[in-house]
């Protein structure tokens, strides 16, 4: 038996999974404690099923809570920048494209020091360790415990800064340390925020995956736990805990993963609704389709690959309005909806008392709405359809219908039938699609890198490209015999001869469940 | 204080003569996108650079190329590399004003004025980031209208100024010079500078096709800097409109002429094919007609989008622009980002009338790209089509 569960800014939803059954599921709100929210949800799905905590094989979790943290600006640190680059890229200061308000909580504690590597992944420029040193006791004496490593070509080849990480740790005690080869591919600026970002969030990813931690131990759960990341494949709590970057776009992926998962379906559109809004998708194969734009995090930009998520201002809290015409949302009453909701007792009109009014639901106390006048409630519920509709309309690649799956608690808020769209489905257990997307979630391994076909040979390249990425899969935990290859990408560099083309091997397979001790470090190097 | 000893005017002010605002050169960086018909870079991270410039308290003065004084000395400036290693590598002003100095020095000419050698992608930027750091002006002006992947594709070369002598400058502080024997054809310069960058790691500058402003009067072409930020501005409008991609090319053929951009394809990428031959990143993409009418495009390109073609028939060839973009966003989807499933309008855009005679044909029509097909105008391969 396995859970998953989903902590999100609204809910923490837990589900306990047989194999490919859903056993139990549960509902509860975020707590402000984020541990106790989890021990509710988990707990309750223990106590209807009657399972015992030792029968857990493992818990994966999936959360937004990195994300939301660097997005409102919450918890963050100062950070030293160190970018080994000179005499390169001295045009291109760190931090120039942040937001201001990010950028002062950030500090002004870079460093340009020399070193790099060219194309190929020789040396261009040799470490300067004094200047590495000497920026090391200045962010001591600066008070700046978190530092964000980046280098030219680091992604080619990891070493310089790795040799900066172990000069950091000797010169700082106790510094948290977070290497852009870690993180991002090829681009050196945006791979350089994705430290940084990470690093802002190093003492809140200690308290948080802490709270996990604590959580599952109070519950008696001590098998392991993973939490999803981007890809939707998971990754350890240590590697979480030092590098939660990694996981700032699961959310969306989980949910179409899920959504996919409870359907049946692998060609569809996705909607995900929730409290305060609604992310629509597309799932291609029963995995998200990626973005092709690069990833505005929080305003900052970065080289993630992300699902390709169109986000909409409408969940199961948004607010209702009666003007001149009815609007729904954008603004949400959020957590606060069990409070403020009118079938809750509170003073607030949200979606969920025009679903309850429609009897599509029934929460809460739905005598509380019975008197809102018929023309209003149909009015309220045709804005509604119209909203989704208007994404479902964005997102797709083509005029063929597709079925759309909806999924999320605000799953409720949608019942009639969506123009352009062959089928509107509502699987069972659509409520908590993202913490199955989660228990769901595949271990991936992955290579990135510059190969010369000329004189290796394309096949061969491609060949030993796949070992690697299957070999990382294993080695990070997965199933040997259940690792596919799930992605494929060359693109040739323009201009660079000898037939130099950056490889890019994803490989995915299931949790080894039957080790008595799975072991998911992924690919980080410790 | 420059201006007044080389343009006409004399006075310290040029009548055309104007500074750049941060935002102007995020437009003119979005606009070099599109110009850059797939190709030429990402100009992201030159335009940040050189918005730190000015924020900074420098300043770029932009001068038309008429109020150049005939005996004035023009420079082109440009980035030689490759954009994979722009990724990494960023800019460095550095080396870009050593490049210059050292060009002055070898050969005791004192450059007054720089100018882009292409306005698509990054090289429209290279030049005003050096210009922010040497006090220089900019001409608006270059020689392309969009970018080309060779040096000797310039409008320059087609007027007789020549590549060489040239010099080349990395981040390093690596210096080669390069002169040509009589008689030797300019393909060399571009053969010569190819190879001394491969050595320096796939990315120096390049200081090039020195003119006057004599010269430059014929062998410019004027106003594209001016050009790229009513297309950068053009692209913010229309971003908010209902049909964006109707309402950009509205504004392009009122910012240029009628019919000079012509909204040529909506497709979906269902097929693409990549391969690299001698340096270059050749390949496809198809396209099928998002509104389910079965037909299928091909976009041909050679680190640019080349050949476009609708059911096998030509629709827009180089010297002409293809531009691809998102149908949304209206982003410029350059040839390395396309990816299977996006949704793509089709632009061609008319290239400069210099290029579409039968001298220039030869240097950058679709057969120097090694295509058979023999060139025709946009406007008549895609009859009646504006309001596609």
């Amino acid at each position: 038996m396995r859970i998953g569960v989903d902590v999100g800014g609204t809910n923490t939803d837990a589900v306990l999974m047989n194999g490919r059954r859903v056993v139990a599921l549960c509902k509860q709100p975020t707590s402000e404690n984020i541990s106790d929210g989890i021990v509710a949800a988990i707990g309750a799905v223990l106590a209807q099923s009657g399972v015992a905590p030792q029968c857990i094989r493992c818990t994966m979790i999936g959360t937004t809570q990195f994300t939301n943290a660097f997005v409102e600006r919450r918890g963050m640190q100062p950070v030293g920048v160190i970018r080994i680059a000179l005499p390169s890229t001295t045009a291109v200061p760190p931090l120039l494209d942040w937001p201001a308000d990010a950028r002062e909580t950030i500090g002004d504690h870079c460093y340009l020091v020399g070193g790099g590597y060219r194309y190929d992944g020789r040396v261009d420029s040799h470490l300067d360790e004094g200047a590495l040193r000497t920026a090391a006791r200045a962010l001591c004496r600066a008070g700046v415990s978190s530092v964000a490593i980046s280098c030219v070509f680091s992604p080619l080849n990891a070493e310089m800064e790795q040799r900066a990480q172990a000069i950091m740790r000797s010169e700082i005690p106790g510094a948290a340390i977070s290497l852009s080869s870690q993180i991002g591919s090829i681009g050196l600026l945006a791979r350089e925020n994705a430290a940084v970002m990470n690093a802002s969030l190093a003492a809140l990813s200690q308290r948080i995956v802490r709270s996990f931690r604590d959580a599952l131990r109070r519950l008696d759960i001590d098998s392991p736990f993973y939490i999803s990341q981007n890809d939707g494949t998971l990754l350890g709590a240590d590697d979480v805990e030092r590098y939660p970057v990694l996981t700032f776009a699961s959310g969306p992926t989980n949910s179409m993963r899920g959504a996919a998962y409870l359907s049946g379906i692998d060609q569809a559109i996705v909607a995900d609704i929730g409290g305060t809004t609604t992310d629509i998708g597309m799932l291609v194969n029963g995995f998200p389709r990626e973005s092709a734009m690069t990833a505005d995090i929080g305003g900052v930009r970065t080289n993630f690959r992300m699902p390709d998520v169109l986000a909409l201002g409408l969940g199961g809290g948004s607010r209702v309005r009666n003007g001149r015409l009815v609007t729904v949302g954008p603004d949400s009453v959020g957590y606060r909806l069990t409070q403020d909701a009118q079938v809750f007792g509170g003073e607030t009109l949200t979606a969920s008392d025009i679903a309850c009014a429609a009897g599509y639901v029934e929460l809460g106390d739905c005598r509380r709405v019975a008197d809102l006048p018929a023309k209003f409630v149909s009015d309220a519920v045709a804005e509604i359809h119209a909203q989704i509709a208007e994404g479902v309309d964005k997102i797709r690649t083509s005029a063929t219908p597709l079925p759309l799956i909806l999924v999320g608690g605000g799953s409720v808020l949608v019942r009639d039938p969506i123009p352009g769209v062959a089928q509107v489905i509502t699987p069972e257990h659509a409520a908590v699609a993202n913490a199955i997307g989660a228990a769901i979630a595949q271990v991936g391994g992955e290579i990135d890198r510059v190969y010369a076909y000329d004189t290796e040979g394309r096949d061969a390249v491609l060949a030993a490209a796949r070992q690697t990425a299957r070999d990382r899969a294993v080695a990070a935990g997965a199933e040997p015999d259940s690792v596919e290859i799930v992605d494929i990408e060359e693109l040739p560099l323009a201009y660079v001869p000898g037939g130099a083309v950056r490889v890019r091997v994803k490989a995915a397979g299931d949790l080894a469940l039957d080790n008595a001790e799975p072991v998911v470090n992924s690919n980080i190097q410790r | 204080m420059i201006l007044s000893t080389i343009t006409k005017t004399g006075d310290g002010v040029a009548a055309n003569a104007w500074s750049l605002s941060a935002q102007d050169v995020a437009e003119i960086a979005l606009g070099a996108t599109l110009l850059g018909a797939g190709g030429g870079g990402d100009p992201y991270l030159s335009q940040l650079a050189v918005r730190h410039c000015l924020q900074s308290g420098q300043s770029v003065e932009v001068i038309a190329p008429e109020d150049l004084a005939d005996d004035a000395c023009i420079a082109c400036l440009a980035g030689f590399g490759a954009p994979t290693v722009e990724a990494e590598k960023m800019q460095s002003s550095a080396a870009m004003v050593y490049a210059l100095r050292a060009y002055e020095s070898r050969f005791g000419r004192r450059i007054d004025a720089l100018i882009a050698a292409e306005m698509g992608g990054g090289n429209a930027i290279v030049p005003l980031l050096a210009a922010a750091e040497t006090g220089l002006p900019v001409i608006d002006g270059d020689g392309m209208g969009r970018a080309f992947p060779e040096l000797q594709m310039t409008s320059y070369h087609l007027n007789g100024v020549s590549a060489t002598p040239f010099v080349l400058a990395d981040d390093h502080l690596n210096v080669v010079t390069c002169e040509l024997g009589a008689g030797a054809p300019e393909k060399m310069a571009e053969a010569f500078a190819r190879s001394a960058t491969i050595e320096m790691g796939m990315q120096a500058y390049i200081v090039c096709y020195l003119m006057t402003g004599a010269q430059a009067k014929r062998a410019v072409l004027a106003h594209t800097l001016t050009l790229s930020r009513v297309v950068g501005r053009a692209i913010a409008a229309a971003r908010s409109d209902g049909d964006p991609v109707r309402r950009l090319v509205h504004l392009l053929n009122n910012a240029m002429q009628s019919q000079a951009a012509i909204h040529l394809f909506d497709g979906k990428v269902t097929d693409l094919w990549r391969s690299t031959e001698k340096g270059f990143a050749k390949g496809w993409c198809q396209l099928e007609d998002l509104k389910g009418s079965g037909a299928t495009a091909r976009a041909q390109f050679q680190n640019e989008y080349l050949l476009f073609s609708i059911d096998g028939v030509s629709r827009a060839m180089t010297p002409d622009l293809i531009c691809l973009l998102d149908r949304e966003t209206l982003q410029p989807i350059p040839t390395p980002d396309v990816r299977y499933g996006q949704r793509l309008a089709v632009l061609g855009i008319a290239c400069h009338a210099q290029f579409r005679n039968a001298a220039a044909l030869q240097v950058v029509g679709p057969q120097a790209f090694g295509f058979d097909e023999v060139y025709q105008p946009l406007q008549q391969l895609a009859p009646g089509s504006g309001s596609r």
